[in-house]
């Protein structure tokens, strides 16, 4: 579902990231790690089409992200890709169903407040649908981050410390959370963590050196 | 949905934008205010001198004498003789000549004694009963009516004087025979009857005006009846209405220098009225637009503030798929919103305030401003450089979030 070939990053002449290949196909989960410094968050980044790479070929379902500029590389990353960031982040003025609604609604033009609610249901948040976001707390934040990554059935999911900012309770909710929602949704799975706790939980992994 | 989220954002965080919409409710308040004042100002001012080129009268300030003979807001500078004045009003040279005698009020209206060609003027028809046709029968304008809670057949005594409070004359009563419709005009705040009324009512009752002679309630009286004369008829002023310009142009210096009395032109002393207004209004605008002005820094400054804080909403945004110009578009609508709301406020307090001061002008003067409705096409003006300036007032704010560097961003938490 995602492969990268010689994929380098500079953000100046004196610091270059070179990345190894990686691979994920559907329903799979990779996660990667490493420690801070070594371009974990940019190869999310270059992943999700938020920086273009420098050198290398990124593809998601067989299509190089290269191709798409601007505009149709915002629209591609809507429909295809979604993301978990570390801290739940939400458009503070809107109501937690209303954020998902607005990613169907940016992603394809049309509003689906029924998927909207099913995946709230599922992730145990349906009474919290039409609260603001900051009356939830960090774990349910954390939760319906996921519900809004996935409503738009991405082949591309992508996770960005999900856990670190979360107890051991909530951690295993939500890496469990987003697996099951990956597999439901199809997609692949990359989570970039330093999380002790999520390396027991997962196989595959790559470490960035 | 990106117009109600803009909303939204407004609606989430309202100290952020008070202060902007306060101030944009107050430069268009202002604004559009000044500009229904002036509007209906002029409009009433010179509905009324319509018809009229010169005013005969007596002697004094030209622009007391139009103020008290054509709007009846001001005291009559005095009373002029009949048989004098008639010399002038059968002129050749005369389209049109109306005498009007002042002389009482009742409860603060006056009592005019004129023609029928006063009300003619106007184009005030009688709406009930009919139009005065015997001494001491009267028609009533529609507000003056309905103030004074007056039907068709009821009597009242006339009071001495203009103002309110002054010596009833018991002798004769008068008898309202109609009321007219109403004409946006002085008329409707006039009782109106023919002119030997006024000079009946005063025959039997100047006898003791001598004695009252230290009674400076209105000199104009005075002047009129000087005891021990002969009672000839007076009036205060006449409208004339030309045939010949040349009249306009000759006679007021031939009135001057022949008679004791002058002869006004009501353009002329408008025209001063409004010169002067016009500097205190200028003052004002320009107020106005210093706000508006104020009120576009203001926006300016919330939305940069506000652009600070969410600045990770707006990648978050884009990684949902959001475009360069979705983003300014929510940023640019955010202000737009704001102004439109301030426009409304705006709009609504002017009214508010014409209201309060036309009821207060009304009940002083007589005199109303009674068009709320939007004036098309100043206020359309306004309305557009309102959004003008919440839209150059976002437009910093808007490049950058068109330009933002969403993976910095999101990198720097």
């Amino acid at each position: 579902m995602i492969a990268t070939r010689n994929i380098q990053f500079a953000y100046n002449p004196a610091t270059t990231f070179r990345f190894p290949d990686l691979n994920c196909a559907a329903g799979e989960t990779l996660l990667m790690t490493g420690a801070s410094g070594t371009g974990k968050t940019t190869l999310l980044h270059l992943l999700a089409g938020l920086l273009p790479p420098t050198a290398g070929t990124i593809s998601v379902r067989d299509t190089d992200l290269a191709r798409f500029s601007g505009r149709r590389l915002d629209r591609f990353r809507g429909q295809h890709i979604g993301v978990v960031f570390q801290q739940a982040h939400f458009v503070a003025a809107l109501s937690v169903l209303d954020n998902l609604v607005l990613a169907s609604w940016l992603a394809q033009g049309k509003k689906d407040p029924a998927r909207a609610k099913m995946l709230l249901a599922q992730l145990g948040l349906a009474d919290q649908a039409h609260k603001k976001p900051a009356q939830l707390s960090i774990g349910q934040q954390q939760r319906a981050s996921i519900a809004r990554a996935v409503v738009n059935h991405p082949q591309l999911l992508l996770a960005d410390e999900p856990t670190s900012s979360l107890d051991d309770a909530n951690a295993l909710l939500v890496a469990n959370l987003l697996q099951s929602q990956a597999r439901q949704a199809g997609a692949a799975l990359i989570i970039v963590t330093h999380d002790q706790r999520l390396k027991q939980l997962f196989t595959q992994t790559l470490d960035l050196t | 949905m990106i117009l109600g989220i803009a909303w939204k954002n407004i609606l989430h965080k309202p100290l952020n934008a008070l202060l902007s919409w306060v101030l944009l409710t107050a430069s268009v308040a202002i604004i559009s205010l000044l500009l229904l004042l002036q509007d209906q100002f002029e409009q009433q001012f010179e509905s009324s001198i319509a018809g009229v080129d010169l005013v005969l009268g007596a002697k004094g300030s030209p622009l007391q004498l139009i103020l008290s003979s054509v709007y009846h807001i001001d005291n009559p500078t005095g009373n002029i003789d009949y048989a004098e004045a008639q010399k002038w009003m059968k002129h050749p040279y005369v389209a049109k000549a109306i005498p009007l005698a002042y002389g009482d009020s009742y409860r603060g209206f006056s009592i005019l004694g004129t023609t029928p060609d006063y009300l003619e003027k106007y184009q005030a028809t009688v709406a009930q009963g009919s139009l005065f046709q015997q001494n001491f029968e009267v028609v009533v304008g529609s507000d003056a009516a309905q103030q004074l809670k007056i039907a068709v057949g009821a009597q009242f005594y006339g009071t001495h004087g203009v103002s309110a409070g002054g010596e009833e004359h018991r002798t004769h009563a008068y008898q309202v025979v109609g009321i007219l419709a109403a004409t946006s005009t002085v008329v409707d705040n006039l009782i109106v009857g023919d002119l030997e009324s006024v000079w009946k009512m005063h025959e039997g009752h100047h006898h003791d005006e001598a004695a009252e002679a230290e009674d400076q309630e209105d000199e104009e009286h005075e002047a009129a009846e000087q005891p021990g004369e002969e009672h000839k008829p007076e009036i205060t002023a006449v409208l004339l209405k030309f045939r010949n310009p040349l009249g306009i142009v000759q006679w007021p210096r031939l009135v001057a220098q022949s008679t004791k009395m002058q002869l006004a032109s009501p353009v002329i002393e408008v025209n001063r009225i409004f010169s002067l207004f016009g500097i205190g209004i200028q003052a004002l605008t320009y107020l106005g637009w210093a706000i508006m002005l104020l009120s576009g820094l203001s926006v300016f400054i919330a939305l940069y503030n506000t652009l600070k804080e969410r600045r990770y909403e707006l990648a978050l945004l884009r990684t949902m798929g959001a475009g360069r110009g979705q983003l300014m578009w929510l940023v640019l609508l955010e202000s737009l919103w704001l102004c439109l709301a301030g426009f409304v406020s705006g709009l609504l307090l002017s009214r508010l305030a014409l209201w309060l001061i036309s009821s207060a002008a009304e009940r002083t003067y007589h005199f109303s401003f009674d068009q709320l409705g939007f004036r098309w096409p100043q206020e359309g003006w306004l309305l557009a450089l309102t959004l003008g300036i919440g839209l150059l007032a976002a437009l910093i704010p808007a490049w950058k979030a068109y330009s933002l560097n969403i993976s910095k961003t999101l990198a720097n938490e």
